[in-house]
């Protein structure tokens, strides 16, 4: 076990270079650079402003000529490797490293959020789902998943706006939830606990429907798996009372490869939710990066892409070790 | 019969009330548009004012001093019985207005002329009834610290030296009786009309209500507030109201026919070669003086505005460890000279229209001053970038990255208090979320360009209640530009022929896009220079008739044939066997869409095959843009524009921003280089005299049309959605929504 986590651990540090250079690559080659990107918002600027730029971003030397790709690529590494993340372009008297740490709590709020309630009511229905297969409850809620899982998030959101934000302000005179927005302006209770959560409502809700679709198709086939199993027969046929059949022997084992799809989520808390937050003008770290991507902010979107990297590759390794730790049938060696 | 009693009774009442007998607001024929027409309309509901018998208002009316007590004392609800002594020599005792007279000087509000007479038949002058208001609002103690008329307008030197203070006051933030006239004048002297009695004496009873906030949403988010870097219309928009200068820019007018115009702020004066204080030296060099104001003016941190901070704002814009977007025209001063306290000698080599604006002002010296001398590299990663020190209206009190900014006013401003107190910013990078929130009444305002897409705002045209629709022209000009001369030098097979490229401007039907998809909001473009940036804007007409592009096939027919492209049986034309056909590459926006159908089949009409290819925006730009390289094969559509009534986009076009491999730099992506426009767009840029500027703008605009390196399409338009309880917004057309945003207040 130990000698399998030092491999991984290794197999780790190639990827992580693949990746960047694959992303380093993908970034400098689509497109404008910083410095031509200045343009689009004023074509006033002289060329030799824009030179002048570049020079500065050191995508140009002393002398106007363009300086090799991998050159700056050790550039950006080295400085990767000393703790110089670089300073973001568009974000005010940040490094990379620090507009992450910007955004990211609002991200962990809201995925945190939206996971557990897509949890907490997925686990169960895909339970009861499993257990009365093909009744109405199970027809009704296999269509509602699929309908949950096949509407675009931008759709939802916006509808989840115009139902609840929208409507009830035209015909009551006051919305029932905020369509965006971290907290109240000007208001007393600006910025108060509940506040907060009232504006997180309708994100939260786009992003638990969408993933909780996921969550019940997984739970319930995981359960019907465990349920047709010899041992869960067994424990019937020796008269265990069903409720302890469907809890002790039956769920249990059907959260196993649960455990497994938690814990390669987790990533995804700190990936953002990039279409839910442009929608409600959320500031998490899916828009971060995807501003950061299209304002040719190269230092954070660099940053952030090599940290969700990192963060996949080894919620992945925990995934393996967490399932050998619930699954005492699985070995590694 | 009831009706006639109540309807007579209120008749009567109004008579005895008004100086001249009633007729009721709805019935007034001549107030239709007038600037005033709701001030009077409130006057008259509320008996105070009245109009003629033959249902006249005659707004435009001068106003006699006696009237104008009368309208005061009546408005105020002074006791007016029982008066039978005359304060003034001239006033006699049967004067018909004396009991309204006397019942102001009671008050203190008439003191009448130093030697005891009143003139009550003399009509009142502007400044004379700045003066009666501003008692009438108790603030004359207020007035007393101005030694000059502190107002935003052309002509204080001609106020009075009694009026300074009154003057001052009547155009505070928070009072507002005076409004500008035309060209941005006070004309202290010049008799005051009816309707500008009436506004006067309304904004006394309802002054500007202190208070509330504004949310404001828009698309974009700065980047930095540090004001020489990432420069963009989300950023310029907060500056307008944290940040003033020497001068600003007034819009006057609506629509097409607005005019730009420039009036101090810092400065005493706006600079000209007629004021002297715009020199032309005979080496070629320009010499401007600029006066700041006597009234002190004080940074939001209580330290005064000097001209040490213009000095050192110019010097960091040259500092090379300090990176800033533009130098222009910064990098071509010569001399920067303190003579006095007050005055500042600025030499340029060269004469330069930027120069209007004066030099840098942003930056405060007491603040940064030691910073920047010490360490360069620490005062651009400072909370300049945050929260940098301002001189405008408001100040930057938080901003959460991603999310909101929050101005708060500044009660200690200059120019009186701001009415709104707060300003937030909401970042909402969704044009559609954006329109939600407009509609749910979430948010006060959109900004220009930025906020509520055009297309949306044109096709929910006014559905929502208490919001107004504001769609007005933008100094974008959507077009299509040719790859005449391509990035390695090879000239385009078929559109190096000038006549295959008028062909094309004469085949495309733009009053059908116009009218189709933007309801003739955004009308026929007929040169690269929108109606928006109003001082270079030339009509029809300036530019000649005979130019201007049309939707005429025949002749587009006959220019191809001319060209040696011939009809043949299969409806399409050829010329050496080989078909004309191309690509036309532009963004995928849906009206975009739409509107290169509509061109494409134009240019079936006329045998020609246009073949589309849309991609998403980003990438579409990517490909024009990369390297410079212009990376389409045949031409592209999109819209240009700048942010300045001053100046148009002609500058991209010139023969030196055309990419090459070994000078990739440039906008040019048409590859077109003719040397008489490069000469027309130097004086446009350059050239101080308005008048020259506009004449090389429409010498310029004559050049594109007879080569048409690129085909004008539509003058584009851009949406502001508000509150119609937001009072006093006037919105550009070169999109700063705010500039003005001290006087906004709210009445509901």
């Amino acid at each position: 076990m130990f000698t399998f986590i030092i491999r991984r651990f290794l197999q780790m540090i190639p990827i992580l270079i693949l990746i960047s250079i694959l992303a380093f690559l993908l970034l400098r080659l689509s497109g404008p650079d910083p410095a031509e990107y200045m343009i689009m918002s004023n074509p006033r600027i002289k060329p030799e402003d824009i030179l002048r730029e570049k020079q500065r971003l050191g995508l140009v030397d002393a002398s106007g000529k363009p300086v090799p790709l991998f050159i700056q690529y050790f550039y950006w590494a080295k400085g990767i490797l000393q703790g110089e993340w670089g300073w973001s372009r568009i974000w005010p008297n940040v490094t990379a490293f620090q507009a992450i740490m910007l955004f990211l709590p609002n991200s962990l709020i809201l995925m945190g959020l939206a996971l557990l309630i897509a949890i907490l009511v997925a686990v169960p229905i895909g339970i009861y789902s499993a257990l009365k297969q093909y009744s109405a409850f199970d027809y009704i809620f296999t269509t509602g998943t699929f309908l949950g899982m096949s509407l675009p998030t931008f759709w939802l959101a916006l509808m989840s706006i115009i139902v609840f934000h929208l409507l009830p302000a035209r015909l009551f005179g006051a919305p029932w939830f905020p369509a965006g927005d971290l907290a109240s302006f000007g208001k007393p209770y600006a910025g108060v606990w509940w506040d907060r959560l009232w504006h997180l409502a309708l994100p939260v809700m786009v992003l638990s429907i969408y993933s909780m679709a996921g969550w019940t198709r997984y739970m319930r086939s995981s359960m019907l798996e465990v349920i047709r199993a010899d041992y869960v027969r067994t424990a019937r046929a020796k008269g265990v009372p069903e409720r302890r059949v469907i809890y002790k022997h039956a769920l249990r084992n059907a959260l196993i490869p649960m455990v497994t799809i938690l814990t390669l989520s987790i990533p995804g808390l700190f990936g953002g939710a990039l279409i839910t937050e442009t929608v409600f003008a959320y500031p998490g770290v899916g828009r971060m990066l995807y501003q950061a991507v299209l304002g040719k902010d190269y230092a954070v979107a660099m940053a952030d892409i090599l940290f969700l990297a990192l963060l996949t590759v080894l919620f992945n390794l925990m995934a393996d070790v967490l399932y050998a730790v619930v699954d005492p049938r699985i070995r590694y060696n | 019969m009831k009706k006639f009693i109540v309807a007579s009774v209120a008749a009567i009442m109004l008579l005895t009330l008004a100086f001249v007998p009633n007729v009721g607001a709805a019935q007034l024929s001549d107030i239709a548009g007038n600037p005033f027409e709701k001030q009077i309309t409130k006057l008259v509901e509320n008996g105070v004012i009245a109009g003629f018998p033959d249902g006249t208002f005659k707004p435009d009316q001068e106003v006699t001093r006696a009237q104008f007590a009368k309208l005061v004392a009546v408005a105020f609800a002074l006791p007016t019985t029982g008066v039978t002594v005359s304060t003034f020599s001239d006033v006699y005792a049967d004067h018909w207005a004396l009991g309204f007279i006397e019942a102001a000087v009671a008050k203190g509000w008439i003191k009448g002329y130093p030697d005891g007479t009143f003139g009550p038949e003399k009509n009142i002058t502007r400044e004379e009834m700045a003066t009666l208001m501003v008692r009438v609002l108790g603030r004359e103690q207020e007035g007393t610290k101005y030694t000059e008329a502190f107002v935003m307008a052309n002509d204080c030197a001609k106020v009075s030296d009694w009026a300074f203070g009154a003057v001052t006051l009547a155009y505070h933030f928070d009072i507002q009786v005076l409004t500008y006239h035309s060209g941005r004048m006070i004309d202290p002297q010049t008799p005051a009309t009816r309707a500008e009695t009436a506004n006067a004496v309304y904004m006394g009873m309802k002054p500007p209500a202190q208070g509330g906030q504004l949310i404001v949403g828009m698309a974009q988010e700065p980047s930095k507030m540090y004001p020489y870097q990432n420069n963009m219309a989300a950023k310029s928009q907060i500056l307008n109201c944290t940040l003033d200068g020497w001068i600003g820019v007034a819009p006057e007018g609506t629509g097409v026919t607005q005019k730009g115009v420039y009036y101090p702020i810092f400065a005493q004066e706006v600079p000209s070669v007629e004021n002297g204080l715009v020199k032309f030296n005979e080496d070629g060099s320009m010499d401007m003086t600029w006066h700041l104001r006597k009234t002190p003016v004080y940074w939001s941190d209580g330290v005064q505005v000097t001209l040490d901070d213009s000095i050192f704002s110019h010097e960091v814009l040259l500092n090379n460890a300090i990176p800033a977007d533009s130098r222009d025209p910064e990098d071509v001063v010569t001399l920067i000279e303190k003579l006095d306290e007050n005055t500042l000698h600025v030499v340029y080599s060269s004469e330069k229209s930027a120069a209007l604006y004066g030099p840098a002002f942003s930056l405060a010296k007491h603040k940064y001053g030691d910073l920047v001398a010490s360490n360069p590299e620490g005062f651009f990663r400072s909370d300049v970038n945050q929260y940098p020190l301002g001189h405008g209206a408001y100040k930057i009190e938080s901003w959460t990255v991603g999310s909101s900014m929050t101005l708060t006013a500044r009660d200690d401003y200059h120019f009186g208090p701001p009415n709104l107190k707060a300003i937030v910013w909401l970042f909402i990078p969704d044009a559609s979320t954006i329109y939600a929130r407009v509609a749910s009444g979430d948010l006060d305002l959109t900004i220009p360009g930025i906020g509520v897409a055009t297309t949306t705002a044109i096709d929910n045209l006014n559905s929502v209640d208490g919001v107004v629709y504001e769609i007005h022209p933008s100094t974008y000009v959507e077009h299509m530009e040719f790859n005449i001369l391509n990035y390695d030098r090879v000239s385009h097979p078929i559109f190096s022929d000038a006549n295959v490229r008028k062909a094309l401007s004469f085949a495309v039907n733009r009053e059908q896009a116009s009218t189709e998809l933007y309801k003739g909001y955004e009308p026929p473009a007929y040169s690269m220079i929108p109606p928006a940036v109003a001082v270079c804007f030339a009509t029809k007409e300036e530019i000649g008739l005979d130019l201007i592009p049309t939707y005429d096939p025949a002749k587009a027919a006959a220019l191809l044939d001319q060209a040696g492209w011939m009809l043949a049986s299969d409806g399409w034309r050829y010329k050496d066997g080989k078909k004309l056909e191309f690509q036309l590459s532009t963004t995928n926006r849906t009206d975009r869409q739409q509107m290169c159908a509509i061109w494409q089949k134009n240019f079936a009409d006329i045998g020609v095959q246009c073949n589309l290819d849309f991609k998403p925006g980003a990438s579409f730009f990517t490909d024009t843009w990369a390297g410079m390289k212009r990376g389409y094969p045949d031409m592209v559509e999109f819209a240009w524009g700048s942010t300045d009534p001053r100046y148009p986009v002609t500058d991209v076009l010139r023969g030196d921003r055309v990419a090459f491999p070994e000078s990739p730099q440039g906008q040019n992506y048409a590859g077109w280089q003719n040397a008489d426009y490069d000469k027309q767009a130097q004086i446009i840029q350059d050239s101080f005299d308005v008048a020259k500027a506009k004449e090389a703008a429409i010498k310029s605009q004559q050049i594109l049309l007879t080569d048409m390196p690129v085909i004008p399409l539509l003058f584009t338009a851009d949406a502001a959605l508000y509150k119609v309880a937001i009072q006093g917004i006037k919105d550009p057309n070169w999109s700063s929504i705010t500039w003005n945003v001290g006087e906004w207040y709210w009445e509901y």
